[in-house]
């Protein structure tokens, strides 16, 4: 556990000495904040799942510009072998990485609390609705930066783990548009269906905490922590 | 999570032991049959060509991937089956310095002793920092310091949790000439207190900081000696160097008359390389001729082979016939060790 510690306070100390964490973290607090007073001007309703909405567009952007530098940094800068010569497992590395670039994704959401503030202010805004999207908004913070940590992990080029990972969630986005044409009844356009993000993140927002989607988000998680322990291990057999 | 023991394991001399070591790329056999000791408190070079296979072994060593077949021990630990045991063992600088480059030396230096779960970081850093002579750096971020001292930080890290074995890979290279120096010396004295393994493919880093030296082609030793016996026991004759005041044409020929002088070569005007017979040394002999015909001496002395010679000889692909010739008289003279 002292390994993962480890890796993850370093991670989130460079973020903290980044520019580009910063300008992240500005680009969301100003896209979030700009679109939350469109929302209210039209609106006058203190609800926030419009927003939310958006808050899934901007991570798909946002979060592989905060996961590309995971391994893509540590290959250019030849640290890897450092890395992988210390006595941590590989997934510990694998791990301690995800969870810091996890909290780095949370704390992108911390800006945004404000805008609570003031529809607490001005209105009465419904708590669990509230809880439930914040809670939505982690889960698919962690499967976003689990899927641009596995595409920092295939390159060292940090430009081409991002194109990865943003083509990537495109992908998972629009998953169900092929299913249509594929057809009803089909479990394969079920499979493409069940995949489409939309489908998956959207009733959190609505203020429903399913466990099925709980579970697809989390299983995204794990499954590409596994997947960067793999490519990681793989110089054991290459 | 489980304790990895330190040091522990080390029963007998020997801090590193390679056995019929094999790796493949793919296709290429890129070590073949490696065997060899490290004994405790030895600094042993690895030398070669680039591509001869040193990184491998040394990535073998450190446990960052396991070989195709064979065995390693790196304090008595199996890299295989105690990886975690044998990199705490260890202190590894790779080929390409690993920095952060946007970390101060001592964040850098503290996070690598957490890393290796040191218990007093602070302590361990500034030991490291002392050792290679950075301290005034300290809170400097590495991208601001000189290649001479990124290399310093890279072998501090190396050490900050005093491993027993310290493996360096080319730990001099680009750098200027003040600073070779440095970091030879630097070496010399880690070598007192560690095992060092280290590789280059600079001949006289060799000879002046290594005890013992392996000559790597192809993923196989061709040669295992001091840096000295290497020198001399390359050959199968020896050479004496002549230098005289008053040259004259028939000098050569008479040398040639002393018993065991095999050949006469003249050098410029006034010097002669003389080759004789390995059994015995003739400088007497040709002191006294000089003297004798009053030639007047104004230099005479033994020739050794530089390493840089034997290192050609041996890793000249034309020349297997030499290799094989002195693989079969070291062989000889290694099992009598």
């Amino acid at each position: 556990m002292t390994s993962v510690i480890t890796i993850a306070g370093r991670e989130l100390k460079a973020y903290l000495f980044s520019p580009l964490a910063w300008i992240i973290l500005g680009l969301f607090a100003f896209f979030t904040g700009f679109i939350f007073v469109q929302i209210m001007v039209a609106s006058r309703v203190a609800d926030m799942a419009p927003l939310f909405n958006w808050i899934a567009v901007l991570s798909l952007i946002l979060a592989p510009a905060l996961t590309m530098r995971l391994f893509s940094e540590e290959y250019k800068l030849g640290t890897m072998e450092m890395l992988l010569t210390a006595p941590a497992r590989d997934w510990q590395i694998v791990v301690g990485k995800f969870i810091a670039a996890w909290v780095g994704f949370a704390v992108l959401l911390i800006p945004t609390l404000w805008q609570v503030l003031i529809l607490e202010r001005y209105g009465d805004p419904d708590y669990g609705i509230l809880g439930a999207s914040y809670l939505g908004a982690l889960l698919l913070g962690a499967a976003f930066v689990g899927i641009g940590m596995f595409a920092s992990s295939l390159t060292q080029n940090q430009f081409i783990a991002y194109m990865i990972g943003m083509i990537a969630l495109l992908f998972l986005w629009v998953a169900d548009a092929p299913a249509n044409a594929i057809g009803q009844n089909n479990p394969i356009a079920d499979f493409f269906r069940y995949l489409a993000l939309p489908g998956q993140f959207q009733e959190f927002f609505n203020g429903v905490i399913a466990s099925q989607h709980v579970l697809f988000f989390v299983s995204i998680a794990l499954i590409t922590i596994v997947l960067t322990t793999l490519v990681v291990s793989s110089r054991r057999w290459r | 999570m489980s304790v990895i023991s330190k040091g522990a394991a080390v029963n007998g001399e020997n801090a590193i032991e390679v056995v019929n070591l094999n790796k493949y790329y793919g296709e290429r056999h890129a070590l073949c049959d490696l065997n060899f000791t490290v004994k405790r408190g030895e600094i042993l070079g690895f030398l070669g060509p680039n591509g001869a296979g040193k990184t491998t072994a040394m990535r073998i060593l450190t446990g960052y991937m396991p070989p195709s077949s064979g065995t390693a021990r790196v304090a008595g630990y199996d890299v295989i089956k105690h990886s975690l045991e044998v990199r705490a063992n260890i202190g590894y600088l790779p080929e390409t310095v690993p920095l952060y480059l946007d970390m101060t030396v001592a964040d850098y230096l503290a996070f690598v002793a957490r890393l290796h779960h040191v218990k007093n970081v602070r302590n361990a850093v500034e030991r490291a920092m002392d050792l290679v002579n950075i301290r005034d750096r300290a809170d400097n971020t590495i991208n601001k310091l000189s290649k001479g001292y990124r290399q310093r930080v890279g072998i501090a890290q190396a050490i900050a949790h005093e491993p027993a074995v310290l493996i360096l890979d080319e730990p001099t290279v680009g750098l200027d000439p003040r600073q070779i120096i440095e970091v030879r010396e630097l070496i010399r004295n880690l070598g007192k207190e560690h095992t060092i393994i280290l590789s280059t493919h600079i001949l006289p880093e060799v000879s002046q900081t290594c005890s013992r030296v392996l000559i790597i082609r192809e993923g196989q030793i061709v040669a295992e000696d001091t840096p000295q016996r290497l020198g001399t026991g390359m050959s199968q004759s020896q050479h004496i160097h002549l230098q005289v005041a008053h040259a004259a044409p028939e000098i050569a020929g008479e040398l040639e008359k002393i018993q065991g002088v095999l050949t006469v070569r003249t050098i410029g005007d006034d010097a002669y390389d003389i080759e004789t017979t390995l059994n015995h040394d003739r400088r007497s002999d040709v002191a006294a001729m000089a003297v004798q015909r009053g030639w007047g001496v104004l230099e005479l002395c033994h020739v050794r082979l530089s390493l840089e010679d034997v290192f050609l000889q041996l890793t000249m692909q034309e020349e297997t016939d030499l290799v094989s010739e002195y693989l079969d008289s070291t062989e000889g003279r290694i099992s009598d060790d």
